[in-house]
């Protein structure tokens, strides 16, 4: 039940974070619904982390109209892919690291994020290949390049800003000791 | 952006969620279905949403304030199909997604998402996607007020154009937000579980599937039939 509830909130700022990046004024190119998306895996277990991933962009299609529906349709799978990494990696993979202390933390949450990045460029690229560019005509390659590339600052910005917020969060959980994912 | 209409209630708004709902699926997959240079079912396609439009007293004004910040998204995706040489694609593309993003607007327009909440967990939709669905639509203004509110007094301390450079302080203003989240949630389920909330939603519906409702299921489904197959 708390682990839905984190996620549901996650799953709204999926929905309000590009609102946001619109309202100051950049655009997509920064990838903003996968922000909170990424950031809820490391705080949910996988197989909620995939949920949130799938079902935020559908919402957000119907209640905002962006992204439009087809695409909404692929971000759907490319989200929960890259929602579960996160959680999977952080869950297991980190689990050993973070006893270190602060630095593990950084660590563990910088590779979860790479990790879950680099799953979500490979499903992407997939699906891309398999499903898009054969529907459209297209040289599978090249559009696979240019979609990839097009997202680079918003790779940058999620290796930024989510380490950063899941070690905040973790000191937050640290200081109330509410909220950990033993309890 | 958010807005959400409360449209004139028509027998069409009046209708279970469930048959609205199946409505749009059947009509998206109608669309998608269909194949390239198949310019008369599209027509058709395009005049039954009219249509549906017309029979729910959708304001023109209204459903184009919404469709029109759309047709950035739908135009990057498709200009460069445009580009590449294949004008078919491009053609093709573009009026699927403009019959789909139609279709997505005429459904919220006549199902306020609640009742959309409710077809699906008739329709037997795992709890666990309406579950958390329900929390996001419950949190989701609260949270947007919160973003504002944010986004405005960044706004005012730093009233220029916003340029590339500024990624980065929306980025922390984004992970702010996040933080502000995780803390509110914490706070949410604390106070659930002092109110006894067991993770399960009980409401009293007053939605039920009629003869009406069955009988314009499958008249509509059957007209789609008829479409895709006809105009092949």
């Amino acid at each position: 039940m708390r682990e839905v509830l984190v996620a549901a909130l996650f799953g709204a700022l999926g929905i309000i974070v590009p609102i946001l990046f619109h309202f100051v004024g950049l655009g997509r190119v920064f990838l903003p619904m996968h922000l909170p998306i990424l950031a809820a895996g490391f705080f949910v277990s996988p197989l909620i982390a995939a949920a949130v991933g799938f079902v935020t962009p559908l919402a957000s299609a119907l209640l905002t109209g962006m992204p439009p529906l087809p695409i909404a349709a692929l971000m759907s799978v490319e989200l929960s892919v890259l929602s579960s990494t996160a959680s999977f990696c952080y869950r297991t993979i980190g689990k050993r690291i973070q006893s270190v202390g602060k630095s593990g933390i950084i660590f563990s949450a910088l590779g979860s994020t790479i990790i879950a990045i680099v799953a979500r460029i490979a499903v992407d690229l997939t699906l891309l290949a398999t499903v898009v560019a054969p529907l459209l005509q297209l040289p599978a390659g090249a559009f696979g390049v240019a979609a990839v590339v097009a997202g680079l600052p918003g790779i940058a910005l999620q290796i930024v800003v989510v380490p950063a917020v899941v070690l905040a969060i973790e000191q937050i959980r640290k200081e109330r000791g509410l909220w950990t994912n033993e309890s | 952006m958010l807005d959400f209409f409360q449209p004139p209630q028509s027998r069409l708004t009046k209708l279970d969620s469930r048959t609205k709902l199946l409505m749009f699926l059947a009509y998206a997959f109608a669309v998608l279905s269909t194949k390239p240079q198949m310019h008369i079912a599209w027509m058709a396609l395009a005049i039954l949403l009219a249509t549906m439009f017309f029979a729910a007293r959708i304001p023109i004004g209204w459903a184009l304030k919404r469709f029109v910040p759309i047709l950035p998204f739908i135009g990057l995706g498709a200009v460069g199909l445009f580009f590449s040489g294949s004008r078919e694609t491009f053609v093709q593309v573009t009026v699927k997604a403009v019959l789909c993003v139609g279709a997505a607007i005429w459904l919220s327009a006549t199902t306020p998402f609640n009742q959309l909440l409710e077809g699906l967990r008739r329709l037997k939709v795992p709890t666990l996607l309406t579950t958390m669905l329900s929390f996001m639509f419950r949190y989701l203004f609260v949270l947007a007020e919160e973003a504002i509110r944010m986004a405005r007094a960044y706004q005012s301390r730093c009233p220029r154009k916003q340029t590339l450079k500024d990624a980065a302080n929306t980025g922390k203003l984004a992970g702010a937000l996040m933080l502000r989240t995780y803390d509110r949630a914490e706070r949410i389920y604390i106070a659930m579980l002092s109110r006894g909330f067991d993770g399960e939603f009980r409401t009293i519906s007053v939605q039920h599937m009629t003869f009406a409702d069955f009988a314009l299921l499958f008249a509509f489904a059957g007209l789609l039939v008829l479409i895709v197959v006809a105009f092949r």
